[in-house]
């Protein structure tokens, strides 16, 4: 959203309207999910961790103080949540054995360079989405949350040793996926 | 060799390429990339695993009007008489005209399903615009819809720029670097060199081809290759793909600022009609309206085209009210 209109939505929010709620749930709620469905692949769960942060932007709103931009805010607070989850459910880590299943190589073959790197790219995002559900979900806060081994390590209780372990396991089990090309 | 050495993990690595490494750590990578030509191709993979994951957007449906009721009900808001779930449109739609925001901002756009950057956000609120890419594309926003781009051509393998609400592209044509427009929940249109129409609402995505040919990839399911004067529209709900021949290019009147008829069956004509001129108009001889009706693109008035129509197949157009229309009598021989 752009600046201006961002301002314009807040005060509208601050004030108690109820539509400026609407159209910020509009912009932000599918990205927000779609955020949190990184590290927690369930969909319900993740649709309760959006909503909870919509519920809780209405109920602070007289207070909210928000000094970088609306959608980073939401972010933080989307991945704060999702963290307090995983740290929630954390009991011990137990790893499934790994399976990576075949990549989809349905569709279109095309010859370019370009279509090939596409290919590969589709093909590790299957993989990603076969990580077992700790080694995803520790592998996607340190690749799209900006958080460092140490910082996801101390916001889940667990030791920094256990999310090295994790992400060791994610970044083999991705490389597999790229040798499973032919 | 030093003292403590560190053992290069994968998980090293990740810190190295996230740029969370000490610097004791990116040293030890570097090094031990030398040590074997092994070693160097897995960092190059591992670098290659990162970078790409960076793109990874899950797949999933999601039913924002059913979310948003649940918000309500959480804040302790009734949802207002009889409609037990407004769409989060409906309130904008209220407001819409209240505030006409033309808003050309720059901003950085963290796109957050892909950690994609892009430094250009154009929201065309109040009226249709238009905006020429840096790789020479040219990109109709249609209003109220917004694009994410950036202003300088990064040379990257995919060109992309990311679309909200509704637009018409062409293309330049460069078949090394595909050009992708990213739309919801991790759907895209790509092309090499082309011109389509994307629309998306609440329900449903839907890409119409002018020329050339467009792979369509929705959130779920087949990507197809669409070729000229084909039509995909995408059921979010049910993850359904439908594939038709489109008859008219009508759907880009906003865009061509005029109507186009070739062998269209006259009921669909009149559909088109009424969109385009905001008009109310009725055919009453229902034995006209699978005559089929070519006319070439015209910009004229709605009473211009009316009475093209009075001519053509010998009917008589009354008006009974500002901008209701009857068509009554003739037949589809000329």
């Amino acid at each position: 959203m752009a600046e201006q209109e961002e301002k314009y939505w807040l005060e509208r929010l601050k004030e108690g309207d109820e539509a400026a709620l609407g159209k910020i749930f509009d912009v932000y709620y599918s990205d927000l999910v779609s955020r949190i469905f990184r590290v927690i692949p369930d969909s319900d769960t993740c649709q309760d961790i959006a909503q909870e942060v919509f519920v809780e932007l209405w109920n602070k709103r007289a207070s909210i103080e928000i000094h970088s931009s609306l959608g980073a805010y939401l972010n933080r607070a989307a991945v704060n949540r999702a963290l307090n989850y995983l740290k929630s459910r954390n009991r011990g880590v137990i790893d499934g054995s790994a399976e990576l299943v075949e990549s989809a190589d349905d569709g279109e073959v095309f010859s370019t360079e370009a279509r090939q790197a596409e290919e590969m790219e589709l093909r590790l995002h299957r993989a990603i989405e076969k990580l077992p559900e700790r080694c995803r979900a520790v592998f996607a806060l340190s690749r799209f949350e900006d958080l460092s081994h140490k910082e996801i390590a101390d916001r889940l209780g667990i030791s920094v040793k256990t999310i090295e372990n994790q992400i060791t396991k994610a970044m083999k089990l991705l490389r597999e996926s790229l040798r499973d090309s032919t | 060799m030093d003292q403590n050495q560190i053992t290069v993990t994968e998980a090293v690595l990740a810190a190295y390429f996230s740029g969370k490494a000490t610097p004791e750590e990116s040293a030890a990578v570097e090094k031990w990339r030398l040590l074997s030509p092994g070693n160097e191709s897995a960092f190059r993979d591992y670098a290659l695993i990162w970078e790409r994951s960076g793109n990874f957007v899950p797949v999933m449906n999601i039913n924002k009007d059913a979310a948003f009721a649940r918000i309500l009900e959480k804040t302790g808001k009734q949802p207002m008489t009889a409609s037990p779930a407004r769409s989060p449109m409906y309130y904008f739609s209220r407001i819409a005209a209240v505030i006409v925001l033309l808003v050309i901002s720059v901003l950085v756009f963290r796109e957050r399903g892909t950690g994609e950057v892009f430094d250009q956000t154009t929201l065309a609120t109040a009226e249709n615009q238009e905006l020429q890419l840096s790789d020479g594309s040219v990109v109709w926003l249609r209003n109220g819809s917004s694009l994410f781009y950036n202003t300088e051509d990064d040379g990257s393998a995919i060109r992309k720029v990311r679309l909200k609400g509704e637009g018409f592209f062409e293309i330049a044509h460069n078949p090394e670097r595909p050009f992708r427009v990213e739309l919801e929940d991790g759907a895209y249109v790509e092309v090499l060199g082309t011109e389509f129409h994307v629309s998306q609402t609440g329900a449903n995505i839907g890409v119409l081809v002018k020329s050339g040919r467009v792979r369509f990839s929705p959130s779920r399911g087949d990507f197809p290759v669409l070729k000229a004067s084909q039509k995909a529209v995408y059921s979010k709900k049910d993850a359904r793909l439908t594939i038709s021949e489109s008859s008219s290019m009508n759907e880009l009147s906003w865009h061509t600022g005029g109507l186009e008829f070739v062998s269209t069956p006259l009921s669909k004509v009149i559909e088109d009609l009424q969109q385009f001129y905001n008009a109310d108009i009725t055919l009453e001889n229902s034995k006209l309206k699978s005559c089929l009706h070519t006319a070439p693109l015209t910009d004229a008035s709605l009473d211009e085209v009316l009475s093209s129509l009075e001519l053509a197949y010998g009917l008589r157009v009354v008006r009974t009210s500002r901008n209701v229309y009857k068509l009554t009598g003739g037949n589809c021989g000329k």
